[in-house]
């Protein structure tokens, strides 16, 4: 016959959390998926309190990393089908989703999908143009234009045949 | 796959109360209204993952704060750790072709030319050594990447050719050295062959590496250049005797004897895998003994056997259309070993085959 234990993993599986975005919407999470999340894990481990309020991010993000929470946490699934989740997590994803998720994965601690999505974002930053990066990074250029100038005409000698892009 | 839905349920019910008793639970961030600029930490996380030629072509020009960040001793290290390894090939047959940089990318092989003769100093464009994208050339050491390259250093105020070195990453130290075959007099006016070490970008002088401890057959090695790298280490591998291994971090040099084989005939090849040093004894045309030595203890296991006599007819094929020779190049991925076949000397397709699993993988590339 088996018994399970009152603390054993069934129980600790059903346990779940609320957490709230800053617009308001609120996420019902198993504590299996949310303890993935490093600041999360602190807080679930100081406070009884099963609802978290997130003041930074949004709704559409939220919903985003707890699907990747959900996920990861599911021990049925393989870790090969969980790399090509991550794979098609990213993909087709604009550059402006991916800034507000990899800032979503830097608060709430989340080191993998901090990765996966970093990853993203430079193989998108590959081959574009200088001009491009600064505008979706919204950086002002601080360099004068005989500084910048300079620092092309330096090194001009290789893979400078290659075409950049600006979109 | 969709199962995990289920327990993402959005309740839109919320009601003002709940939120001033969730008050205690806040997560607290830096100050970030709107998204107009990404912490450093991310950006840091971000431009690491970038291919060093984009760094150097756009990255590293949008901002001078960029600029630092890339050119800081922390970033470089960090980026190498994030970076593809690869095999730098030429055909040596034609000395005007261009080193080809091959390096496998989620299972595909990528390929690209290395625009090297734009480095106007170097008569031919021949890479006798290269590590991390380092390329040692006849008479520089050049990085691609950064468009940098710099002369070797002279031995004893003569300029020494980079066919006789070879270049190595000592990874503790972060440092690169440059290992060196020389000659020098021992007193009698018999000349011996040994070698010589330098840190690249500190040392100005070479410093001599002790190989008292070797023995006679073993210090016959320095008869030839040091042939192969692995991680940390530079090999003199071209006999069926001996191999000598140098610890570039600490500097002490190693011998090793050769598995000896029935047949001391047969043609040895040694490839560098990474971290091992493997050796291919060939028992016939289209099939080989495999052993790889750990450079740090200088032990020899025995691997399975390669043989692809079951695919001559594929090779014979191609042997009868083209100029065809056989020559292993090394690994990429640390096993797979890309396969060389030359046509007339200008042209060569490459094949693949995995070392746990000979067989033949994927379609010839051409490799201009």
């Amino acid at each position: 016959m088996v018994t399970t234990d009152e603390k054993g993993p069934l129980t600790a599986k059903k346990k779940s959390v609320i957490i709230r975005s800053c617009d308001g919407d609120e996420f019902l999470v198993s504590e299996s998926a949310a303890v993935l999340s490093t600041s999360l894990k602190k807080i679930l481990e100081e406070k009884e309190d099963r609802l978290i309020h997130l003041s930074d991010i949004d709704n559409k993000t939220l919903a985003m990393v707890i699907a990747y929470l959900s996920t990861h946490a599911d021990d049925g699934l393989s870790d090969d089908l969980k790399r090509s989740f991550d794979q098609e997590f990213v993909s087709g994803k604009e550059f402006d989703v991916l800034k507000y998720l990899v800032l979503a994965t830097d608060t709430l601690q989340v080191t993998c999908l901090c990765y996966t999505v970093a990853k993203k974002m430079a193989d998108i930053m590959k081959n574009k143009l200088v001009e491009w990066v600064r505008r979706e990074f919204d950086i002002q250029n601080d360099y004068t234009p005989e500084a910048e100038a300079e620092i092309r005409r330096l090194d001009a000698w290789a893979w400078d045949d290659r075409q950049l892009e600006d979109d | 796959m969709d199962a995990h839905l289920n327990t993402i349920s959005t309740l839109r019910t919320i009601e003002q109360g709940n939120s001033e008793m969730a008050g205690d639970n806040y997560l607290y961030v830096k100050a970030q209204t709107s998204i107009d600029s990404l912490p450093d930490d991310i950006v840091f996380d971000i431009l690491v993952r970038i291919p060093a030629q984009d760094i150097y072509n756009s990255t590293r020009l949008v901002c001078r704060k960029w600029y630092q960040m890339i050119h800081a001793h922390n970033f470089i290290n960090a980026h190498l750790q994030h970076s593809t390894c690869g095999l730098v090939i030429q055909n040596w047959r034609d000395r005007t072709s261009h080193p080809t940089f091959v390096a496998m990318r989620q299972g595909r092989i990528e390929i690209s030319k290395l625009a090297y003769n734009k480095l106007h100093y170097e008569p031919y464009h021949t890479v006798w050594s290269s590590c991390n994208g380092l390329l040692l050339g006849s008479y520089h050491i050049s990085n691609p990447a950064t468009k940098r390259s710099i002369a070797l250093p002279t031995y004893f105020g003569r300029t020494i050719p980079g066919c006789s070195c070879a270049i190595a990453y000592a990874a503790t130290s972060m440092e690169y050295k440059l290992v060196y075959t020389c000659y020098f007099r021992n007193g009698n006016s018999v000349s011996e062959r040994s070698c010589a070490i330098l840190t690249v970008g500190v040392d100005k002088s070479w410093r001599c590496v002790r190989t008292e401890h070797l023995s006679l057959a073993a210090k016959k090695q320095f008869h030839v250049k040091p042939s192969m790298v692995t991680d940390g280490f530079v090999h003199w591998a071209l006999t069926n005797t001996y191999v000598l291994t140098l610890n570039v971090e600490t500097e002490i040099i190693t011998q090793t004897r050769v598995p000896s084989c029935h047949d001391e005939k047969l043609e040895h090849y040694y490839l560098s895998m990474g971290s091992y040093l493997s050796l291919l004894i060939a028992c016939s045309e289209f099939s080989w003994e495999v052993w790889e030595m750990k450079p740090e203890t200088g032990e020899w296991t025995k691997m399975p056997k390669i043989n692809l006599e079951a695919q001559k007819c594929t090779f014979e094929q191609l042997c009868f259309k083209h100029d065809f020779s056989f020559l292993q190049v090394g690994s990429l991925n640390r096993k797979l070993v890309p396969v060389v076949f030359l046509k007339y000397g200008l042209f060569c397709w490459i094949f693949g085959f995995v070392l746990q699993k000979p067989n033949i993988e994927g379609a010839p590339e051409i490799l201009v």
